[in-house]
């Protein structure tokens, strides 16, 4: 199943644009661009995303944060959620993944295979 | 011979005696002879000189033991003098015996006080060197106490009984015991203190046995407190030996961990906050110019794509140092896990190859992999084992001219797997050698250039290695190439199942096939090649029909699959061309495509055929289908 809409939480506005374009580039149709946690949770409703991208460091409310809300929230927690962040260390890798989030995906990505990795993960998890 | 005096005078006073006796002999005698002796007259004589003879004797035995027993009394008096630490001096009138024995009183005497008067004044002066020494002593001991006093970490000097022979302040806050109850306490018992804070009580306790039954070794404990604060303590204890070698006691040092632990944290946070915001400007930098390059703005030109490329490299390479001093930092501290599995290391060599691919064709080096078809499975974490592989491998092509290859073997050595990389460049002096694995260490300067890292790269697969249980060298020399060696512990059993990134078990294939991969879009290229390389599998790909077409009679691979709508040489024509060579026509084809309809494909030879967006499970159970057919 090709991705259709994608929410995105990434509060730098270079990497918002580079997301865009990578996903709009693979036919990605619905791409919700949000700039921190909260925006990100007050949109998923509305945006209904196949898969939602988190950054960690975002003002307001953090990544982590943002993955707990979505997973506690009966519905929005059979959202796949991914991680695409810098924070690389495997402490935070366990961190995030311990919220409950599909995949972690490491910042600097190709953004030619963006969407082949987040469906490789959807693939994966059975989820697409 | 000395005859002695007083048997002199005893002889004198005998021959008196005798002579008085002798004469009344004679008196009487003469009276005796005469006629008519007289009776009274002869009484008398005899009673007169018996009488003189016994005055005589008792006269002079009086005298001399007069004489004799005064001078005996002042001996006696004399040496109850010494009794009393008097020197007395004996007046001496005479020369007999007892004259001469108060003389060599006196002597001794003197002689006595000459070594009295030496013991004292040696004495005296020990004592006043004792008394400077004690001071001194004292003054070290306070000396010694300030400084132990001052160290912030607890020292315990422990006697061969564990019993504490000196403690500092430390110690006793850390104990909470007096300092003065330190001394002679069991070390044992202190530990007991603080048993109701121990996090591991059960732990700290074998560890103190293990210690009491080798003294001899140098070992650790860590008490962690639960409080205050999550307080650990580690103490390092080390035996302290005598000059014979025996161990005379332990010195045990705290370390508050607090502060460790403290720093440890301010690390890992810079560290991650500086990976983070290098991270975050490259995703921008790379990510934008991947798109230019990919063709997400409009068609580029061949020299803008050559540019692209080389901001792409560097972006890369810069990522890659950040990764590495990451990586480096996590592997030091322990932080770098291990997820050991059983992993064939033909598959890891196989990924490894397909990652430096590129590197090695620009520089026309070939990879020659001889790793024997009977070689167990190793314990590995898949991932861990490919960078330390894919490290070699980089480093190899490197230093090897161009046309030269690069052998890669294995073999089982005991309980181990080895592994070697040799290349057959310029080698490496052996100096250079020595340090090879340590941080920051690039080949000689003049290569450093060349050589594109941090220098992390090789101490990162030493920690990797270690971390396995196994060991890494290397041997070289200048101008004759180098060789690369690590061990990896061997499982029992040849056969190994694979774990894959995403945590899926797959079965290993019972030997790996060769499979071409042709589509003009190399992303899917990559992710069709990804899925078979995951099963362990040796992939090329073309990305478009005439070389596809050319790499399917070289290499003449074991399957292929095939996009049909490809600029210039399409899908169609490539399946002809390959259905009409004898060397090709026995390949089995799966053709993926966004049409819907196979019939064209199949009349045009194709085996199968499948449609696009791809689904890879699906792509995987009819490549294991052809490949079976095909045996």
């Amino acid at each position: 199943m090709p991705l259709t809409r994608v929410l995105v939480a990434e509060d730098d506005p270079d990497i918002q644009t580079v997301i865009r374009m990578s996903l709009k580039l693979k036919g990605v149709k619905e791409i919700t661009i949000t700039e921190n946690g909260e925006d990100c949770l007050a949109q998923v409703k509305t945006a209904r995303p196949d898969v939602i991208l988190l950054d960690v460091m975002m003002p307001r409310l953090d990544g982590y944060q943002t993955c707990e809300r979505l997973k506690a929230n009966p519905e929005t927690q059979s959202i796949p959620v991914i991680f695409l962040t810098a924070k690389a260390q495997q402490f935070e890798i366990k961190k995030g993944m311990a919220t409950g989030a599909l995949g972690y995906l490491i910042k600097p990505f190709d953004p030619m295979t963006l969407h082949d990795q987040i469906v490789a993960l959807l693939d994966q998890k059975g989820t697409a | 011979m000395r005859r002695s005096r007083l048997i002199v005078q005893f002889l004198v006073v005998s021959s008196i005696a005798a002579a008085v006796v002798l004469l009344m002999g004679y008196v009487l005698h003469r009276q005796l002879m005469e006629d008519m002796p007289d009776l009274a007259q002869i009484r008398l004589i005899t009673w007169i000189f018996a009488g003189l003879a016994v005055s005589l004797i008792i006269g002079a035995a009086m005298i001399h033991v007069r004489l004799v027993s005064r001078r005996i009394e002042r001996l006696l008096d004399g040496m109850e003098g010494i009794r009393k630490g008097q020197y007395p001096r004996l007046v001496v009138d005479g020369a007999d015996e007892v004259s001469e024995l108060m003389r060599g009183f006196n002597q001794t005497v003197e002689e006595l006080r000459g070594r009295d008067e030496k013991l004292l004044s040696w004495t005296s002066k020990r004592e006043t060197e004792m008394v400077k020494l004690s001071r001194t002593l004292e003054e070290e001991k306070e000396k010694l106490e300030t400084v132990l006093d001052s160290i912030g970490d607890g020292v315990i000097v422990l006697d061969s009984e564990n019993k504490v022979l000196m403690a500092n302040r430390r110690v006793s806050e850390v104990f909470g015991v007096p300092l003065e109850a330190l001394t002679r306490a069991d070390l044992g018992r202190l530990v007991e203190q603080v048993r109701h804070r121990l996090v591991h009580p059960d732990e700290v306790e074998q560890k103190l046995h293990e210690l009491e039954r080798n003294p001899g070794v140098v070992d650790e404990i860590t008490l962690e407190l639960d409080e205050p604060g999550g307080q650990a303590i580690r103490l390092y204890c080390a035996p302290v030996r005598g000059a014979d070698g025996k161990v005379l006691g332990r010195i045990a040092t705290s370390l508050d961990l607090g502060r460790e632990r403290e720093l440890d944290r301010l690390k890992t946070e810079f560290l991650s906050t500086i990976s983070h915001e290098l991270r975050t400007p490259l995703t921008s930098v790379k990510g934008a110019l991947g798109l230019i390059r990919g063709g997400a703005v409009g068609a580029i030109s061949s020299d803008m794509r050559e540019l692209l490329d080389i901001a792409l490299t560097n972006t890369d390479r810069l990522i890659r140092v950040i990764s590495d001093i990451l990586d480096i930092f996590q592997l030091e501290r322990g932080q770098g896990r291990m997820r050991m599995v059983s992993l064939s290391l033909l598959q890891g060599v196989l990924r490894a190859e397909r990652v430096v691919e590129t590197q090695a064709e620009l520089r026309k080096v070939t990879l020659d992999i001889q790793l024997p078809e009977d070689l167990p499975a190793v314990k590995g974490d898949p991932k861990r084992v490919e960078q330390v592989l894919v490290n070699l491998l980089t480093n190899a092509i490197k230093f090897s001219p161009p046309k030269s290859r690069i052998l890669i073997r294995g073999r089982q050595d005991g309980t181990m797997v080895e592994v070697t990389v040799q290349d057959f460049g310029r080698g490496m002096s052996p100096e250079f050698r020595d340090r090879l694995f340590q941080k920051f260490e690039h080949a000689q300067g003049a290569l450093m250039r060349e050589s594109q890292g941090a220098g992390l790269g090789l101490a990162i697969c030493r920690h990797i290695v270690d971390a396995h249980g196994g060991r890494i060298w290397a041997s070289s020399e200048l101008g004759q190439g180098s060789t690369f060696c690590f061990t990896l512990p061997a499982e029992d059993r040849p056969g190994a199942t694979l774990l894959l990134p995403g945590g899926r078990r797959e079965r290993r294939p019972e030997a790996p096939r060769l499979i071409l991969v042709i589509d003009d879009d190399e992303d899917v290229a990559r992710v069709i090649s990804y899925a078979f390389e995951s099963q362990g599998h040796r992939v090329i790909a073309a990305h478009n029909g005439r070389d596809a077409i050319d790499l399917a009679k070289k290499h003449r691979p074991d399957m292929l699959t095939l996009d049909l709508a490809m600029p210039e040489v399409d899908g169609y024509t490539v399946l002809r061309a390959l259905r009409s060579n004898e060397e090709t026509k026995k390949i089995p084809i799966i053709c993926i495509s966004m049409e819907t309809e196979p019939g064209l494909a199949i009349s045009n030879g194709a085996d199968y055929f499948l449609e696009k967006p791809l689904d890879i499970e699906k792509l995987r159970q009819v490549a294991d289908r052809a490949l079976a057919e095909m045996g």
